[in-house]
């Protein structure tokens, strides 16, 4: 007993010895959300190894949350060098924070305007989608068309929402009520809509799963969503569902941190996130529209939702820093 | 008073088969090695074991299928299953709980002091001594006056100068409340000095149930011969109601041939009979056994008040007191 | 002395964390005007009340629902004990994730039980919430419980039933009694886990409940790090008050080791009288439909197609190169992996938690206090302190013994109150060396608590996203990580199968083990 407790002690102890002769030499460190595809990242490595014979070391955290509270606890020694994934709604706490540092990429022109949310470039987007409702043609035959519609008895107990409180696309979904009925009348929405919903699960996974179980039919997901099902499953089953003709467009951003190590080939990583190539590879790997005008969409997006006019800009992103938690808040007094 | 008929109990590689009966006040002891089946025949007439086949009626009632709850048995066990989380008190009020305060303080009072625990009632269970822990057992399956008491090994967990008293203890409780007992015991000692009748136990099946006396002195098979105490197996002829033993003739109420018998050591002494020279002699402090080489094999010779040891080597002659015929050879 | 190195050991994995975390707290400016602030915020005790009132509740009836099991199990010997055994705790192993879904599809409006029933929406309740905990946990009442009550000497039972107890009166005067710590650590755990639930009660309850854990992660997802750290803490002494008032309840006037036998250990089995038999089909049978339903209808569906024929589509998937893709290692990878790190984090946290059950029982609250704390706090703590001077595979098995210690140690130190310490005495005098006497008398004796100990580590660790994330950066795919990634990546079918395989995979696993050196009977 007492031996092997000490060969235990004594290969920790060597793994600790060895752990700290192994520090690795030059790499670009990038962090992500665990949903970054292994397709973006692989072309990212090859690219860096041909080009700068540089490693890319990927961490990729559970969620996006996870992800800004390391920064903010690594702000005084910054471990990363790029992130690549913060949504829209961080800007103004990364500026606040003073987290990054801009940089305008070489291919900035040829982003859509109306997706630039920082013309400071201190997050660059790089990829969006819309938060949309999708439905299950074959439990559903008359889908709502616009917000009132979702109202109607029809639905009752047949939508499912992931919860703003703990998920983006719910946030997002919150926010593009705000947006489109206005701070004083969205909660009265949410007063009617809530004896509709059958469930507000705490992530997207879970509520895209009931949705795909056939538990319910209407889910707030991706205006992409039902690409993945045309392509895999060769089903055009799911359809997505744009009401009134807008939507909420969950921009994604990326970013150098301030005080990289590797501050050039930051930018390069940058850059080559809005070069065509991964643009191009992005719709198929992440379920998401690149954000580059002359990006090519593949075919399979073409049961993606028609672009709709984006609620984003109907709100300034500070109005919306400044009120998200009152917002929330007044919601969920709403919802209880 | 309890009447075990043709009681059967399977098991895989072994079964039980008992039939006997008992009469009030009787200290009937089971008693054999360990995995004869004596302890399966006490759990069978406690109730805590369903025989396949049998019955077991008491004072004429069958109470074959009478869980154990409502047989109103006392059941000591050999490690006295005392309730460790209740005290001395609690423990022997264990089975009174459904009677009324004041029975319960006149009974409690009654055993504590026919025990002579009193000192002890609040004590906690673990510590005890075992000789304690016996009486509080004792007590608690008294405590509910039982019809029958079944012992299993009580004296087994204790030193030997402990349980001597403790016997005589049980002795006289018995004669003193009109106990009916039954006995579970591997110690042939045991059973022989408190039973009124004692049945030996083999292989699930009883042997021969005899009083102490007769099972000792008239054993019926080799096994019972044998379990208590040594004992010389001899081969002799009986030729006209006589046995033939050395140069001797001994009366013997027996027919012509030749038959094996059991003599126990102490049925040897110094005298006419066989010759043989004393191999090893031990000194029991009341006796000294010697091994003997004879013409009849090594006999075991048992000298009652010996004025001295004799040296190995010693010629000696023996005649035989008692011979106890075992089984016929031809 | 190697005692004490034994304990520095656990200091550096759970309390150094734990104390950073504590010291980055103290040493906020505004410490006081948060905790103020927070104090009165209305919606944290609401919180606070709500999470702890569905708590005890969830965890008395997970004990309800236990107990016969426990009884059964302890009692008598059946056809596919072991198996069953280990089938309840498929829960444990089970991401949330999944578990939420099974119980969906299986409950849910359009459920196969809502079907057959009529029972509607009604699992979308705070009922659905309190059932979902009494699922994960009800078989933690099974084994703690059942473990003791297997050693219980059977003498005691039977002197009750020769002094006129019926079965029933027996368990309430001696068993209950004698069982009594075991019941009180079987109930605290699933109170605990009950506490941190997070994923189950915004599914079922929606936004109407609010707990803790949902209140801590709103908080960061707001990014008031502070102010999350500071409502974990808190969190973390109030589990911390429940474990020491467990700890004294569960505590007896005098040790009563010596109810528990040794030759028991091995145990006795009773006979079935037929109306056992009958309630023994029936608990079974319930047990089978309510939480076997969800679990079983999840595993059917891992073989259709969706539009419901059969298929092994799903299977083969797992090994595609679409799916190596989205994890971004190999299946087969995946699956050492998750054998390797929970295998080896759970026989850490035995061999810990024997030592520490041993030598230094008086600290037994603190043992148990990474119970009360989220992986996203302990997270925390690892990344102000360790992060940067251990290596990651090292930070890894922390992050995993922190998970499965607890729980390890509880059902340790359970083995360890039932030995008699005369056995050790009588071993001793017998001039027994200390490595004979722990192989001969503590290794034999605490089999069955060892086993179930390493059985519920493993599982927990196998359910682990957030340490795995933490330290493994999303390079290292767990069984846990690639589930969340397909459920994430519109593959549920996927999920589906991978969950049906890790969980085949672990009852094999625990049925061999415990088949190991099988037992004697006596006649």
């Amino acid at each position: 007993m007492k031996r092997s407790f000490s060969s235990l002690f004594v290969v920790m102890l060597v793994l600790v010895l060895l752990g700290s002769v192994c520090v690795n030499a030059k790499e670009l460190v990038v962090y992500s959300y665990d949903s970054f595809g292994q397709t973006l990242m692989e072309m990212m490595e090859d690219y860096f190894a041909k080009e700068f014979n540089t490693k890319v070391r990927f961490v990729l955290f559970e969620d996006t949350g996870a992800m800004y509270s390391r920064l903010l606890i690594e702000k005084n020694k910054p471990v990363a060098d790029v992130v690549i994934g913060l949504a829209e709604v961080y800007l103004v706490n990364v500026k606040a924070d003073d987290l990054f540092t801009p940089y305008k990429p070489k291919a900035a022109a040829k982003i859509k305007d109306d997706l630039i949310f920082d013309p400071g470039f201190h997050m660059v987007p790089f990829d969006y989608g819309f938060v949309t409702f999708n439905y299950d043609s074959e439990l559903l035959s008359t889908p709502p068309k616009t917000y009132s519609d979702l109202l109607k008895p029809e639905y009752a107990k047949k939508i499912v929402i992931p919860n703003p409180m703990t998920s983006s696309p719910g946030q997002a979904f919150l926010l593009s009520t705000v947006a489109y009925f206005g701070e004083d009348k969205y909660l009265d929405f949410w007063q009617e809509l809530k004896n509709n919903i059958l469930v507000m699960p705490s992530s997207w996974s879970i509520a895209y799963g009931i949705y795909t179980n056939g538990e319910a039919p209407l889910v707030l997901s991706y205006g992409t969503s039902p690409v993945y099902h045309l392509l895999y499953d060769k089903t055009e089953r799911y359809q997505p569902l744009v009401l009134d003709n807008v939507a909420w467009a969950q921009i994604e951003g990326a970013g150098i941190v301030k005080g990289a190590k590797n501050l050039e080939l930051a930018k390069a990583a940058i850059d080559y996130l809005l070069g065509l190539d991964m643009q191009e590879a992005l719709p198929e790997s992440q379920f998401m529209y690149p954000v580059r005008v002359d990006a090519k969409l593949p075919d399979s997006f073409s049961i993606a939702a028609d672009t709709p006019e984006l609620l984003n800009r109907r709100i300034e992103l500070e109005k919306v820093q400044d009120n998200l938690e009152k917002w929330l808040n007044d919601w969920e007094s709403v919802m209880r | 008073m309890l009447e075990v008929r043709n009681l059967q109990k399977n098991y895989p590689n072994f079964s039980v088969f008992v039939d006997f009966k008992l009469k009030k006040g009787e200290f009937f002891s089971l008693l054999g090695p360990s995995g004869c089946g004596k302890t399966t025949t006490l759990r069978l007439i406690a109730g805590l074991e369903k025989p396949d086949s049998g019955k077991i009626l008491l004072s004429g009632e069958d109470i074959t299928n009478l869980p154990p709850q409502k047989r109103k048995f006392g059941l000591v066990f050999q490690n006295y299953a005392l309730f460790p989380h209740l005290s001395v008190s609690e423990n022997i009020l264990y089975g009174l709980s459904k009677e009324s305060n004041e029975m319960k303080k006149e009974r409690l009072e009654e055993m504590l002091e026919l025990f002579k625990l009193t000192e002890l009632k609040d004590r906690s269970i673990r510590r005890l001594s075992g000789g304690e822990q016996q009486r509080v057992a004792l007590a608690r399956s008294l405590a509910t006056k039982p019809r029958l008491l079944l012992l299993d090994e009580p004296f087994a967990a204790l030193d030997p100068s402990l349980r001597q008293s403790l016997r005589e203890e049980l002795k006289t409780l018995q004669d003193k409340l009109d106990l009916t007992i039954v006995f579970v015991t591997h110690n042939q000692e045991e059973a022989l000095s408190l039973s009124d009748r004692v049945a030996l136990m083999d292989k699930g099946r009883i042997v021969q149930v005899a009083t102490p006396f007769e099972i000792y002195t008239k054993p019926k098979s080799d096994y019972a011969a044998s379990f208590f105490g040594q004992v010389n197996f001899l081969e002799l002829e009986v030729q006209d109601k006589k046995l033939k033993w050395g140069g001797t003739l001994i009366d013997i109420d027996l027919n012509e041939g030749i038959y094996r018998f059991a003599v126990r050591p102490e049925h040897l002494i110094e005298g006419k009979g066989v010759r043989g020279r004393i191999i090893r002699g031990s000194y029991l402090g009341f006796a000294v056994e010697y091994i003997v080489a004879t013409s009849q094999g090594e006999l075991r010779y048992l000298e009652l008040n010996p004025h001295s040891v004799k040296c190995s080597g010693t010629e000696i002659e023996l005649s035989l007191l008692q011979a106890i015929p075992v089984g016929k050879k031809s | 002395m190697w005692q004490v190195v034994i304990l520095l050991i656990l200091v550096l994995i759970v309390y150094l964390p734990l104390g950073g975390l504590v010291v980055k707290l103290l040493a906020l400016p505004n410490l006081l005007d948060l905790l103020r602030e927070l104090l009165s915020d209305p919606s944290l005790l609401s919180a606070l009340k709500f999470t702890y009132t569905q708590a005890l509740i969830s965890a008395l009836l997970s004990l309800l629902v236990g107990l016969p099991g426990a009884y059964f199990f302890s009692h008598y010997d059946f056809k596919g004990k072991k198996v069953i055994r280990n089938l309840t705790m498929i829960p444990f192993i089970l991401p949330s994730i999944l578990v939420v879904l099974a119980m969906i599809v299986f409950y849910g409006q359009q459920g196969i039980f809502s079907r057959v029933f009529g029972t509607g929406t009604f699992i979308y309740s705070l009922f659905g919430i309190i059932f979902a905990h009494v699922f994960y946990n009800f078989s933690l009442s099974i084994r703690i419980v059942g473990t003791t009550w297997e050693k219980l000497d059977r003498d005691l039972l039977e002197s009750a039933y020769v002094l006129g107890d019926s079965p029933l009166e027996t368990f309430f005067r001696v068993e209950l009694p004698l069982l009594w710590p075991s019941i009180a650590y079987a109930t605290l755990l699933s109170f605990l886990y009950s506490s941190l639930s997070f994923a189950i009660v915004l599914v079922f309850g929606g936004v109407s409940y609010n707990t803790l854990e949902v209140y801590i992660y709103t908080l960061v997802r707001r990014l008031k790090l502070d102010k999350a750290h500071l409502v974990a803490f808190l969190q973390l002494l109030i589990s911390f008050f429940f474990i020491v008032a467990t700890n004294r309840l569960s505590k007896r006037k005098d040790s009563v080791e010596q109810a528990f036998s040794v030759s028991h250990a091995i145990p006795l089995k009773y006979e079935k009288r037929q109306w056992i038999k009958v309630l023994m089909v029936i608990y079974f049978l319930a047990l089978l439909l309510f939480f076997g339903g969800p679990l079983i209808n999840l595993a059917v569906r891992s073989f259709l197609t969706r539009d419901g024929t059969f298929t092994l589509q799903n299977y083969v998937s797992l090994f595609s190169p679409k799916v190596t893709r989205l994890l971004g290692t190999p299946i087969w990878q995946v699956f050492l992996n998750s054998l390797l790190l929970s295998a080896t984090s759970s026989a850490i946290s035995v061999m810990l938690a024997y030592v520490l059950a041993r030598y230094f029982s008086k600290f037994r609250p603190f043992f148990l206090l990474p119970l009360g704390v989220s992986m996203m706090s302990y997270g925390f703590g690892v990344l102000v302190t360790l992060k940067d001077w251990l290596p990651a595979p090292i930070l890894m098995v922390f992050t995993q013994v922190f998970i499965s210690f607890p729980m390890v140690y509880s059902i340790i130190a359970l083995g360890f109150e039932e030995i008699d310490p005369e056995y050790h005495l009588a071993a001793a005098v017998l001039g027994s060396s200390e490595t004979d006497i722990v192989r001969r008398i503590y290794f034999p004796l605490l089999k069955p608590s060892l086993n179930s100990a390493f059985a519920y580590g493993l599982a927990l660790s196998l359910g682990d996203l957030s340490g795995v994330m933490l330290v493994g950066e999303g390079r290292f795919v767990t069984f846990t990580v690639a589930l969340y990634r397909l459920i994430g990546h519109y593959s549920f079918p996927e999920g589906t199968a991978l969950g049906t395989i890790v969980s085949l995979l672990f009852i094999v696993l625990f049925v061999l083990i415990e088949s190991r050196g099988g037992k004697k009977h006596y006649a």
